[in-house]
């Protein structure tokens, strides 16, 4: 005997509710189907940190040192694809055209579904855009906090994400890369997002043991890479 | 959240009350402290109801193996305690969503129906002993669900016992 | 509260929950009637209250209202402060202080920064303490007053 439950949709009731990413209203869990969908129609799953442990440790097993690249590659295909996803949600929600929006505004609303989803929350530093550079920090990376730290960056999905999502908004070929995580005993994770050229210099100077506030200098300061 | 509360809340939208659902929420809250009298009352006196309970039971049913007995009166006192917990949070749903839905089938499938029908009727005249009328007024809608429930599932179709 | 005893009925997970766990009810219950009264001035008053905070914010600045591109932004902003003023209050009738931090203050948080409206905000919760102290007896205010002063916080610019 079952009782069939109401599905609890906040969103057909409300369906202009900006503020809809608290954990009740942003995902419709439907006990008969075990489905959980949220407010902009994507199927989610609960995980634990097993899962992330899981996933880490059972790519690393499987191709060692490619992993990273792996990750990486997975988030960029990920991102590339969720800005086609987001843009039709974000269009529809607002009325609006993503590319006439405000870009910082934009920017929180691609992020919030993911802050819903515990990929922790993030602040977008746009200061250097004019140069061609931008800083996003993570607090409470879901992927860090499990792996806890470990003394490398872990965060490769983040920033592929970030590489392939960006790629697709500004329409111009950029990359990321780690320069400061949890992993590292750090209290936040910070990504440099930019030309390749940029990623390059940032990577190529960590390698010798420069810190993300070095790198931030040095890119500031109009460093490259000869 | 009792359901019709949470509709209120749904569709409040930024809007201020009606008259009539802030009278819901007052009557709710003008039951609070009889509500939380049944629960701690329940609470407080858990081990006395069923310790009577288990006495009696093991008279009244000699032949049943001591395993069986005591999932059923595991099954019993976890019963009590959500429709305790519902009663208090006047949402009976929470029975079907937290007790039900794991311990329906389980109950099924070791078929403890005969035990349960014995047991319940003396968990319930224990239980109109241990509270006043009105207590047992908060607690006999959920518990008869919790019990109907159970008692009225078809057997396991593979038949018989595990 | 009803977020609270939400979360209160997951933790406790088959078991019982003890007096100090159940003591916020309680607490809740002693103070519901105060806080029908607060809830139900706040909704006599929304009007008054709205009209004065505007000319306590212009006080305070007289270029709030006013957008980067010299527009007009009153009607907004009077709309956000109906908003934050109705979300309040109910969170004040609930004692639900963290409801309202989830479901609406968090994210106003991160859209008012992107919006470059901080400053407005903690504007808009200064005026709207004022106003309230003015119009509410003392036990009514002090129950409005700390969610508006955490509004404040949350929503203003950051130190």
């Amino acid at each position: 005997m079952s009782i069939a439950p109401a599905i609890d949709d906040t969103k057909h009731k409300h369906p202009k509710k900006h503020n809809h990413y608290d954990f009740r209203s942003f995902f419709q869990f439907d006990l008969d189907k075990g489905t959980i969908i949220d407010w902009n129609g994507s199927q989610n799953i609960l995980t634990t940190e097993d899962f992330i442990v899981g996933l880490v440790e059972g790519l690393q097993e499987e191709v060692g040192d490619a992993s990273a690249a792996t990750m990486y590659t997975i988030g960029c295909e990920w991102g590339q694809k969720d800005a086609f996803f987001f843009e039709k949600w974000f269009e529809k929600e607002f009325d609006q055209n993503i590319r006439q929006t405000n870009l910082l505004f934009l920017l929180e609303t691609w992020w919030w579904p993911f802050t819903a989803q515990g990929w922790g929350r993030w602040e977008v530093d746009m200061g250097d855009r004019k140069q061609g550079f931008m800083f996003i920090n993570i607090f409470d990376s879901a992927v860090a906090r499990t792996l806890g730290d470990v003394g490398k960056p872990v965060c490769y999905l983040y920033a592929g994400l970030f590489a392939g999502f960006f790629t697709e908004l500004v329409r111009k070929q950029l990359s990321c890369i780690e320069i400061q995580c949890y992993s590292m005993g750090e209290t936040y994770c910070k990504f440099l997002l930019g030309g390749q050229d940029r990623i390059d210099a940032a990577a190529f100077w960590m390698n010798e043991g420069a810190t993300a506030r070095d790198i931030e200098k040095r890119l500031r300061a109009g460093e490259v890479l000869r | 959240m009792h359901p019709q509360l949470a509709s209120i809340f749904d569709q409040a939208e930024n809007r201020y009350l009606k008259v009539e659902e802030l009278k819901l929420i007052s009557q709710y809250v003008a039951s609070m402290p009889e509500r939380l009298d049944t629960y701690r009352n329940l609470r407080d006196r858990e081990l006395e109801i069923m310790q009577a309970v288990v006495d009696q039971l093991q008279a009244a049913l000699p032949e049943e193996s001591e395993e069986n007995l005591e999932r059923c009166i595991k099954h019993a006192l976890l019963m009590l305690r959500y429709c305790a917990l519902s009663l208090l949070i006047n949402d009976e749903s929470l029975i079907q969503k937290r007790f039900l839905d794991w311990v329906g089938p389980l109950a099924q499938a070791y078929d403890t129906k005969t035990i349960d029908a014995k047991l319940y009727r003396l968990l319930n005249q224990q239980l109109a002993k241990m509270l006043t009328a009105k207590q047992m007024g908060y607690l006999s809608p959920g518990l008869a669900l919790a019990q109907e429930a159970l008692l009225s599932q078809s057997m396991n179709p593979a038949g018989g016992r595990r | 509260m009803l977020s609270q005893l939400e979360r209160l009925s997951r933790e406790l997970d088959g078991r019982y929950a003890s007096d100090a766990e159940l003591a916020f009810v309680i607490d809740y219950v002693r103070s519901f009637n105060l806080r029908v009264q607060t809830y139900q001035k706040l909704q006599e008053l929304e009007s008054t209250i709205v009209q004065q905070a505007c000319v306590k914010m212009r006080a305070i600045d007289p270029g709030v209202f006013v957008g980067k591109n010299q527009e007009d932004l009153t009607r907004k902003c009077v709309r956000d402060l109906v908003y934050g003023l109705r979300a309040t209050a109910l969170a004040v009738l609930l004692n639900d202080p963290d409801a309202l931090q989830e479901e609406l203050l968090l994210w106003l948080q991160t859209i008012m920064r992107s919006l470059g409206k901080s400053h407005v905000c903690d504007i808009m919760y200064s005026a709207l303490q004022d106003v309230i102290k003015q119009h509410l007896t003392p036990p009514q205010a002090n129950l409005v007053c700390p969610l508006l002063e955490s509004n404040r916080r949350i929503l203003g610019p950051t130190a």
